[in-house]
C-alpha cells in the first residue's frame, strides 16, 4: 500500500473503524460473487470504486483490485463471452456482465488522472494486465483497450511522477509491441484533436506536455530488425517468428550433421516441402504483422512525433526537443526531410533555438541534401552577444568548428568570423575565451591570407578600424583590413590559462592545429574547482607590502 | 666451431679455410696458449668441443668441411647489402640434433604414458635446469658435508677425540708450537725479544709436560673447541659493554658538571655577542645577505621574560632553544663599526627591490625563487634571522637606535632619525619591525587606549632594549630583567584590574571562535585589536614548538571573527577591519600555508553557498559584506599581481562568476557587485590585467540604472551579455532629484541589508550610478594602456554619449561628462597609435618553409626498419616476432607428430615381426610335431 493513502487514512481517525469494516465486507462480497447467484453484488463493488461515494483511497483499492479478481474469474470461465443467443436469461446476464465490466474499465480509467498516485498505479497494473488476458485470449492486441488507456494517459491532468514512471519503464520502455501501439494512437489522438480544433490552447499544451514527457525517455527505439525482441502479448504468429528466429542459427547446423551421418535418405520429401512451406508462411507472417517490422515501428514514431511538432509547445520543451533531435530523433526517422520545415523555422528564430536547431540542420544538409541559403550569413549572426554566455555554446561551437573547417571558404569570411569572434571574446567569460583563442588559431592556421589580421607590413596603420561590427552579411564587414588588438589585450587576461593562451599568436606558428575538444565544456565552477585543488608544490606566497587602508566606500 | 665460423664469412678457397679450422683447433702447426686471446682464457671458455683428442676435433672438422651436410639455397635476385636468413644450413645436422632431443623427451613420455609411478628424482637442483652440472655437484657436497657435520658425537673424523700420536700420553696434535708461540708473543712482550723464554722452553720442549695442564696456560697449550672460542668472545664484549657503560657514566656526569657551570659561562659568552658584520661597502656578497634582512618579527624576547614561568614545565625547550643559538652563533670575531643611516637605508631600498623583482617574476608566471636570490621562505628567513639585525660594533645599547633607524628607513626618507626618537614612545613602538601600522591605527583609537599602551609598552619595551632583536639570545642579565619583567608584570595586573576596561593580558590561545567571543566578551569592537595584538606576542612561533599550531589554529579564528565583524557590526568598524586584517597579515606571514589553507576553505564555503543560492534562485547569490571584507583580507595577504596564486586564482574566479552569472535583483546586488568591481580593481591595480567580467557588469548596471527606455536592447552598443528576464525595474526614475544637494557615496555597510525601502530607492540608486561611473573612470585608467582600448571602451562612450542626452543631477552630470571626455580622449589616442604601430604579432623571424627532401640513412641495410612512427615499428615487431615464433612451434609441433607416428610405426612394425617371430616359432614346432608324427606313422605303416 503506498505511503501517502496511509496517511490519509490516519489522519482521519475515525475512519479507519469504517475502512475495517468496508475491507470486511468487500471481502464478503467477493467471496459471495463466486457462487452466480449474488451476481448483484459487483454493482455494490462497483459502487465501492466510484470516488464520489468513497473518499478513502483504501476502500478504492481494496475494492478496484477485488473486482479485478472477479472479472478475471469471469473471462477465464468464458462468462464475458458474447453470448449465442442474447435474449436468453443466461444471454442477457452475460450483456449485462459485459456493460458492467466496460463501466468497470472506465472507472479504471478514471483512476489513472486520480489525485492519489498510490492509486494511478495500481489501476494501470490492472488495466495493463486486462489488455494482456483479452489479448491473449483474442488473439490480437486487444486495440480496442488500449487506446483508451493511452488516451487516458495523454490527456492525463494529474501525470503524477510513478505513474508515468511506470507507464514508461514498465510497459513503453520495455515491450517494443506497446511502444509501437502508444506512438499509433498517440499520434492518432494528437492529429484528430488538432484537426476538430475544438480544444482550447491550454489543454493542448497539455497534451503535449505529456507526451513530449513520454517521448522524451523512450529509449529503447531500435535500429535494427533483431532488435525487436521483448513483447508485451505473446501471440502466437510473434511466437513462431522469434521461435523462428532462435533457431535460425541452430538449423543449419542439424542439417550438417545430418549430412555427415549419412541419414539423407531417412529424411522424406514430405518433411522437407513442410519446411519450405514454414518457410514461406514465415515470410508472410512478417508481412502480415506490424509489429515485427522495423518499418512500421519507424513509422509510427515519425507520425507520433510529427503530431506533437504540430501542436503548440512551449519554449522548453520547444529547445529540449530541439536538444534530442539530432540523436534520438532525426535517426529514427523514416523521412527525415519531414524535418526541413521544422528545424529552418526554428533556425531562422535566432537566439538560442536557432543554435540548438543548427545540428539537425547540419544532419539534414550533410545527410539528406538539403539546401540552405545564406546559411554563412545567417550562421555569422548567430554570433551575437549572448552566444558566449549560454549553455549550449560548446555544441555551437563544434558544429562552428566543422561548418568553417573547409579551407575553401574565401578569406574575407573566414575573417569576419574570426573578427567577430575576438570582439566578442573582450567580453566573453574566460571559459569561452579558451575556445575562441585556439579556434581563431586553427582558423588562422587553415587561411593563411587571414594571417594579416594580427600581423601587418603596412608602414602605417589605420585609426579607424574599417571593420564594421553591426554589419549583418559577413562578405561585406572589411573584416580582413582589420587587426585583432583584442587578442593582445586577452593575452592580459586575468586568468592565467586564458593570457597564456592568448600569447600563442604572438610566437611562431608551428603547431599544425589544437584539438578543440580540449578546451570545451568548462565553466567557471570547473576552473574554480581545478585552481583550488591543484596541489601546491612549494609555499604559496605572500605579499610583502603590509597592507594600506581600505577603500569603504564607493 | 667459432673458430670456423669466423672464417666461413672471411672467404678463401676451401684448402686455406680447412688449413686454418685445422691450425686453430691444433692439430696442425704450432700450438701456443697466446693463439687464444687471454680474454677467451680468463673466461674460461674451453678452448675447442673435443680438446683433448685429436681424432674428435678433426671429426668435427670433417663435419664441418663435408659438402654434402651443408644445403646452399640460391636467391633469385641478389641484392646488395640484403640478409637472407636460411641459405645455407646443415638440415641433415638438424635433424638429427632434433631426433635425439625427441628421443630423450618426447619418446620417454610416450613410454611412461600410462604408467604410474616411479621414481621421484629428488637429487638436489636435478630439475633445474639453471644449474651446471658442476655447480650441481657443488651443491650436493655442501649439502651432504653439512648433514654430516650435524651427527658429531660418534664421528671418529671429530677433532674433540681424535685419535692421534702421543708423547707421553699426550697429544701430540694438541701441542702446536706456532699456536703457543704466537700466544706468547701477543700476551707479555716486555720479555727479552729474539731469544726463548726459559718457561718456554720448560713448557714446550719434550719432556716439560707437567705444567702445561695447570691454571691459564691451559688454553694456550692446545687448540680451544668451538665452545671454548664462543665463550671467550661472549666474556669479551661483556667486558666491553662494562667498559662503555662506565665510560658513559663518566660522560654523564662531567655534562651535568658542565651544565652546573654554564650558567656562568653564558653570562660571559652573551655580553660578548658575538655577530661580525662586515661592511657593506666591504663586499657586495654581505650586503646582499643583509638585503635579505628579515622583518622578522622580534616580539618574542621581550616577553621572553614575563613567559618564563609560564613554561617552567617544559625546561627543556630552553635548552633547545639555547642549543639552537649556539649554533647559530659565530664565535670571536671582530666586531663592526655601526652602519650609517644611508647604510641602512640602501638595504632596505635593496630589500623592496628584491620583493618587487620577485613579485614581477611571478607576475610573469617565473619561479620566483629561480633567480639568483634567494628569497624562498623557508630558507630564507633562516638566513635572515642570522644575518639581520645583529648587534653591531660596539652596541651595547644603541640597538634601540638601530631598530630606530630601521624603523625610519621604513617609513621612507621624509623622516629623520631624530623625528622618530622623539615620537617613539608615544606611538606603539613594541613591534618595532613588523606592527607599524598597527601603531598607526593605535593613534586612531581613543586616549584611554593609548595610555594603556604605553604602559603596555614600558611592560614589554624594557628588556629589548638590550636584547639583539632576532637572534633570541638569551642575555646574561637577563635574570634581572626578567624579574624586572615579573614584577611589572604583576604592577600592570594590578593597574589592568583596576582600569576602567579590563582587557586581560594573557589568554588562552583560542582555537575556535567561539572561545575568542567569550574572551572578547563585554569588550568594545576596537579592543579586538588589543586582544589580538596580545594573543600574538603571547603566543609568537618562536616562542615554543606548540605556538606554531596555536597560531594555526588562531589564524583561522581571526578570519572568521573579520567575518563575524564585518557581517554583525553596524556600523562597519573600517578601523578595526583594518588592522585586523594587519594582523592576519602578519601571522599569515609566519604561517603561509596554513593561512592559505584557512583561505582557500573559506573560498570554497563561499563558492558552495553562492551555487545553492543561484540553483535555488531565491535571495541574492551575490557575495555578502562579509564575504566582500574576507575577499578583500585575501587581497591583502596574497599577492594579487601573481600570474597564478593557489589562493588569489580561484578567489578572483570565484568573483568573476558572481559578476557573470549572479542575477541582480536589487539595488543591493547592484552594490554588491559594484564592490566586488572595486575589489577587482584593488586586485589588478598593480598587474592591470583584463577583467571583461567586471567592465561586463558596470555597463550592465548602467543600463539597469539608466532610466526607462533609453536604452533599447537592439540598439544597445557593446557586446556584453544582458539578460531580458528581469522582474524588478531598477531604473531610475528621478534624475534630477532636486531637493537633495549631493549625492552620497555608497558604502559597503548599506549593503548588509536584503531589501531597500521604496522612498530611499532613487537616491539609492543614484548613488550606486555615481558608483558606477565612478569605477569605470578608475577602470578606464587601469587599462589605458591595453591595445584593444578602443574595441573595449567605445561602446561606453557610446553608452555615455546616449546617456547624456537626458538631463542629469549636477554631479552626476559633471562626472558623465568628465567621463565621457576621457573616454574620447583616450580611445583617440589609442587610434593615434595604432596609426604608428600597426599590429604586429608575428615579427619574428619567418618560418623555414618545410623542406621535403628524402632522408638519406647512412649504412642503409634492407633488414632494419626505418620506421619513424615508433609504436607502429614496435607494433610490427612484435607481430613478426609473434608470426616467427608461431611458425616455429608449428613446425616443432608438426615434427613431434611424425617423429610420434614414426615411433609408433616402428613400434608396430617391431610388434608384428615380434608376432611373426612367434607365430613362426609355433609353426615350426606344429610342423616338427607334424613331421614327427607323419614320420612316425610312416614308421608304422612300414
Amino acid at each position: 500500500m503506498p505511503q501517502p493513502a496511509k496517511k490519509r487514512k490516519t489522519s482521519s481517525g475515525s475512519s479507519v473503524v469504517d475502512f475495517k469494516e468496508t475491507r470486511q465486507k468487500i471481502r464478503s462480497l467477493e467471496a459471495s460473487l463466486s457462487d452466480k447467484a449474488n451476481l448483484n453484488n459487483v454493482v455494490q463493488l462497483m459502487d465501492l470504486t466510484s470516488s464520489s461515494k468513497t473518499t478513502n483511497a483504501q476502500v478504492i483499492h481494496a475494492a478496484m483490485h477485488a473486482l479485478h479478481r472477479v472479472f478475471s474469474r469471469f473471462m477465464t470461465n468464458g462468462d464475458l463471452n458474447p453470448p449465442n443467443d442474447p435474449s436468453s436469461a443466461t444471454g442477457k446476464v452475460t450483456l449485462w456482465l459485459t456493460s458492467q465490466f466496460t463501466s468497470y474499465l472506465k472507472r479504471l480509467r478514471q483512476l489513472l488522472s486520480d489525485q492519489e498516485p498510490g492509486l494511478q498505479v495500481p489501476a494501470l497494473k490492472i488495466l495493463m494486465t486486462l489488455v494482456k488476458t483479452q489479448s491473449e485470449y483474442a488473439n490480437k492486441m486487444a486495440n480496442d483497450q488500449l487506446q483508451p488507456i493511452v488516451y487516458a494517459m495523454v490527456w492525463n491532468k494529474n501525470l503524477s511522477a510513478p505513474l508515468h514512471k511506470e507507464w514508461i519503464e514498465k510497459y513503453v520502455n520495455a515491450y517494443d509491441d506497446v511502444r509501437y501501439h502508444f506512438y499509433r494512437h498517440a499520434a492518432d489522438i494528437m492529429t484528430k484533436t488538432v484537426e476538430k480544433g475544438e480544444k482550447k490552447n491550454e489543454e493542448l499544451r497539455r497534451l503535449a506536455q505529456n507526451v513530449f514527457s513520454m517521448v522524451e525517455v523512450i529509449y529503447s527505439m531500435p535500429t535494427e530488425p533483431s532488435e525487436l525482441d521483448e513483447f508485451f502479448i505473446e501471440l502466437p504468429e510473434i511466437k513462431k517468428a522469434m521461435a523462428l528466429k532462435n533457431k535460425n542459427g541452430g538449423g543449419e547446423e542439424e542439417d550438417e550433421d545430418s549430412m555427415l551421418l549419412g541419414d539423407e535418405g531417412l529424411v522424406s520429401e514430405e518433411e522437407e516441402e513442410e519446411d519450405t512451406k514454414e518457410k514461406v508462411s514465415k515470410k508472410k507472417d512478417r508481412k502480415k504483422t506490424p509489429v515485427l517490422q522495423l518499418d512500421h515501428h519507424r513509422r509510427a514514431f515519425q507520425s507520433c512525433w510529427i503530431a506533437l511538432l504540430k501542436l503548440p509547445l512551449t519554449e522548453e520543451i520547444y529547445k529540449k526537443t530541439l536538444l534530442i533531435l539530432h540523436k534520438r530523433i532525426l535517426p529514427h526517422l523514416r523521412e527525415p526531410r519531414f524535418l526541413m520545415d521544422f528545424l529552418t523555422d526554428s533556425y531562422n528564430v535566432g537566439g538560442s533555438v536557432s543554435l540548438l536547431a543548427l545540428n539537425g540542420l547540419f544532419i539534414l544538409i550533410t545527410e539528406y541534401n538539403l539546401d540552405y541559403p545564406d546559411f554563412y550569413r545567417k550562421l555569422y549572426t548567430l554570433l551575437d552577444r549572448d552566444v558566449m554566455h549560454v549553455k549550449y555554446r560548446s555544441r555551437f561551437f563544434r558544429l562552428l568548428d566543422v561548418f568553417l573547417s573547409s579551407t575553401l571558404l574565401p578569406a574575407n569570411l573566414i575573417a569576419a568570423f574570426i573578427k567577430r569572434l575576438a570582439r566578442l571574446s573582450l567580453t566573453a567569460p574566460p571559459a569561452a575565451s579558451v575556445i575562441i583563442i585556439p579556434f581563431i588559431y586553427n582558423l588562422l592556421r587553415r587561411h593563411p591570407i587571414c594571417m594579416k589580421l594580427i600581423h601587418k607590413n603596412d608602414a602605417v596603420g589605420e585609426a579607424e578600424d574599417p571593420y564594421d561590427f553591426n554589419e549583418q552579411n559577413p562578405y561585406e564587414t572589411k573584416a580582413l583590413d582589420s587587426s585583432l588588438w583584442e587578442l593582445q589585450t586577452l593575452s592580459q587576461h586575468f586568468y592565467a590559462n586564458v593570457s597564456t593562451l592568448a600569447k600563442i599568436f604572438s610566437e611562431k606558428f608551428l603547431k599544425p592545429k589544437y584539438n578543440l575538444e580540449d578546451f570545451m565544456d568548462h565553466t567557471y565552477s570547473t576552473f574554480f574547482k581545478t585552481e583550488i585543488e591543484r596541489k601546491r608544490k612549494k609555499e604559496p606566497a605572500m605579499a610583502f607590502e603590509k597592507p594600506e587602508s581600505c577603500e569603504w566606500t564607493l | 666451431m667459432p673458430a670456423t665460423k669466423k672464417q666461413q664469412g672471411s672467404g678463401g678457397s676451401a684448402l686455406k679455410r680447412l688449413r686454418k679450422s685445422l691450425t686453430a683447433a691444433g692439430v696442425v702447426g704450432q700450438q701456443s696458449k697466446a693463439s687464444r686471446s687471454r680474454k677467451d682464457r680468463k673466461r674460461g671458455v674451453p678452448t675447442e668441443v673435443g680438446k683433448n683428442s685429436t681424432a674428435d676435433k678433426l671429426s668435427v672438422i670433417r663435419d664441418e668441411f663435408n659438402p654434402f651436410e651443408i644445403k646452399t639455397e640460391r636467391t633469385k635476385f641478389d641484392v646488395l647489402n640484403r640478409k637472407v636468413k636460411g641459405t645455407g644450413g646443415k638440415p641433415a645436422l638438424n635433424k638429427q640434433i632434433g631426433e635425439e632431443n625427441r628421443k630423450k623427451t618426447l619418446l620417454m613420455e610416450m613410454k611412461n604414458k600410462g604408467h604410474v609411478g616411479g621414481i621421484v628424482d629428488k637429487r638436489f637442483g636435478e630439475n633445474n635446469p639453471q644449474l651446471t652440472p658442476e655447480e650441481r655437484m657443488l651443491e650436493r657436497f655442501t649439502k651432504e658435508k653439512q648433514k654430516n657435520a650435524k651427527a658429531s658425537m660418534f664421528n671418529l673424523d671429530d677433532d674433540d677425540d681424535e685419535m692421534g700420536l702421543t708423547h707421553y700420553g699426550q697429544s701430540l696434535a694438541e701441542m702446536d708450537d706456532f699456536d703457543d708461540t704466537g700466544l706468547r708473543l701477543s700476551d707479555d712482550e716486555d720479555g727479552p725479544g729474539g731469544q726463548l723464554d726459559r718457561n718456554v722452553v720448560s713448557q714446550m720442549h719434550f719432556g716439560g709436560f707437567e705444567d702445561s695442564k695447570s691454571g691459564e696456560n691451559e688454553e694456550s697449550d692446545r687448540p680451544k673447541s668451538r665452545a671454548e672460542v664462543m665463550k671467550e668472545i661472549i666474556m669479551k664484549s661483556k667486558l666491553y659493554k662494562q667498559e662503555r657503560q662506565a665510560a658513559k657514566e663518566e660522560d654523564e656526569t662531567m655534562r651535568e658538571d658542565l651544565d652546573e657551570d654554564f650558567k656562568d659561562i653564558q653570562a660571559l659568552l652573551n655580553t660578548q655577542s658575538t655577530k661580525r658584520k662586515p661592511l657593506v661597502s666591504q663586499s657586495a656578497l654581505f650586503s646582499r645577505t643583509e638585503a635579505e634582512k628579515p622583518e622578522a618579527p622580534n616580539e618574542e624576547e621581550k616577553d621572553e621574560e614575563e613567559k618564563e614561568d609560564e613554561k617552567k614545565t617544559n625546561k627543556y625547550s630552553d635548552y633547545d632553544m639555547l642549543v639552537q643559538e649556539l649554533v647559530h652563533d659565530k664565535r670571536a670575531m671582530a666586531t663592526d663599526r655601526t652602519k650609517t643611516e644611508e647604510e641602512i637605508a640602501l638595504e632596505e631600498k635593496e630589500k623592496l627591490e628584491k620583493a618587487e623583482r620577485a613579485r614581477k617574476r611571478r607576475m610573469e608566471g617565473l619561479d620566483s625563487e629561480s633567480e639568483d636570490e634567494d628569497n624562498k621562505r623557508g630558507r630564507g628567513r633562516k638566513r635572515q634571522r642570522k644575518g639581520a639585525n645583529a648587534p653591531q660594533g660596539d652596541d651595547l645599547d644603541d640597538d634601540y637606535l638601530e631598530d630606530l633607524e630601521e624603523e625610519a628607513s621604513k617609513l621612507g626618507k621624509g623622516l629623520t632619525l631624530e623625528d622618530i626618537q622623539n615620537g617613539a614612545l608615544d606611538e606603539d613602538e613594541e613591534d618595532s619591525e613588523i606592527e607599524d601600522e598597527e601603531g598607526s591605527d593605535e593613534e586612531g583609537s581613543d586616549e584611554e587606549e593609548e595610555d594603556e599602551d604605553f604602559s603596555d609598552l614600558e611592560n614589554d619595551e624594557i628588556p629589548e632594549f638590550g636584547e639583539d632583536d632576532d637572534d633570541m639570545n638569551e642575555f646574561g642579565t637577563s635574570g634581572v630583567i626578567k624579574k624586572i619583567a615579573k614584577g611589572k608584570g604583576k604592577q600592570t595586573k594590578g593597574t589592568a584590574s583596576g582600569a576602567k576596561r579590563e582587557i586581560p593580558y594573557t589568554f588562552e590561545c583560542p582555537s575556535t571562535h567561539e572561545e575568542f567571543l567569550e574572551i572578547l566578551n563585554g569588550l568594545d569592537v576596537e579592543d579586538v585589536t588589543t586582544v589580538v595584538k596580545r594573543i600574538r606576542v603571547l603566543y609568537h612561533v618562536k616562542l615554543g614548538p606548540e605556538n606554531k599550531a596555536k597560531l594555526s589554529t588562531f589564524i583561522g579564528v581571526l578570519v572568521d571573527h573579520i567575518a563575524y565583524v564585518a557581517s554583525t557590526t553596524t556600523p562597519l568598524p573600517h578601523k578595526t577591519l583594518e588592522s585586523l586584517i594587519a594582523h592576519t597579515f602578519e601571522i599569515a606571514k609566519q604561517l603561509p600555508t596554513v593561512a592559505a589553507d584557512v583561505f582557500v576553505t573559506k573560498l570554497k564555503e563561499m563558492h558552495g553557498t553562492m551555487g545553492k543560492k543561484m540553483y535555488q534562485k531565491q535571495g541574492s547569490a551575490f557575495p555578502d559584506v562579509e564575504d566582500i571584507t574576507l575577499l578583500r583580507c585575501l587581497g591583502k595577504v596574497f599577492p594579487t599581481s601573481d600570474l597564478t596564486h593557489p589562493v588569489v586564482t580561484p578567489a578572483i574566479l570565484y568573483m568573476s562568476q558572481a559578476l557573470a552569472l549572479c542575477r541582480v535583483q536589487s539595488e543591493i546586488d547592484i552594490g554588491r557587485g559594484l564592490f566586488l568591481c572595486l575589489l577587482f580593481h584593488e586586485y589588478q591595480s598593480f598587474a592591470k590585467r583584463f577583467v571583461p567580467e567586471a567592465l561586463n557588469f558596470l555597463q550592465q548596471s548602467l543600463v539597469f540604472l539608466a532610466p526607462n527606455n533609453l536604452f533599447n536592447n537592439q540598439e544597445l552598443p557593446g557586446t556584453f551579455p544582458i539578460s531580458n528576464n528581469n522582474d524588478v525595474s531598477l531604473h531610475i526614475q528621478d534624475p534630477i532629484t532636486e531637493e537633495s544637494e549631493e549625492i552620497p557615496s555608497i558604502t559597503l555597510e548599506q549593503l548588509g541589508i536584503e531589501t531597500v525601502d521604496d522612498d530611499e530607492s532613487n537616491l539609492l540608486r543614484l548613488s550606486l550610478l555615481q558608483g558606477v561611473i565612478r569605477l569605470l573612470t578608475r577602470y578606464l585608467q587601469l587599462y589605458a594602456s591595453t591595445p584593444a582600448l578602443v574595441e573595449v571602451f567605445e561602446p561606453l562612450h557610446n553608452i555615455i554619449t546616449h546617456m547624456l542626452t537626458v538631463s542629469w543631477h549636477k554631479d552626476i552630470e559633471e562626472q558623465l561628462n568628465t567621463l565621457q571626455d576621457r573616454l574620447k580622449r583616450q580611445i583617440k589616442f589609442c587610434k593615434d597609435k595604432r596609426t604608428k604601430t600597426p599590429l604586429r604579432m608575428q615579427s619574428h623571424r619567418p618560418i623555414p618553409i618545410a623542406q621535403h627532401l628524402p632522408k638519406f640513412e647512412q649504412g642503409y641495410s634492407y633488414d632494419k626498419h626505418y620506421d619513424p612512427d615508433r609504436e607502429r615499428s614496435e607494433y610490427n615487431k612484435i607481430q613478426a616476432q609473434i608470426k616467427k615464433e608461431k611458425k616455429g612451434a608449428m613446425r616443432e609441433l608438426r615434427k613431434d607428430n611424425a617423429f610420434m607416428a614414426r615411433e609408433k610405426a616402428k613400434e608396430r612394425k617391431q610388434k608384428d615381426a615380434d608376432y611373426d617371430k612367434y607365430v613362426k616359432g609355433v609353426m615350426t614346432i606344429l610342423e616338427s610335431d607334424q613331421a614327427e608324427k607323419k614320420r612316425q606313422e610312416r614308421e608304422k605303416r612300414r
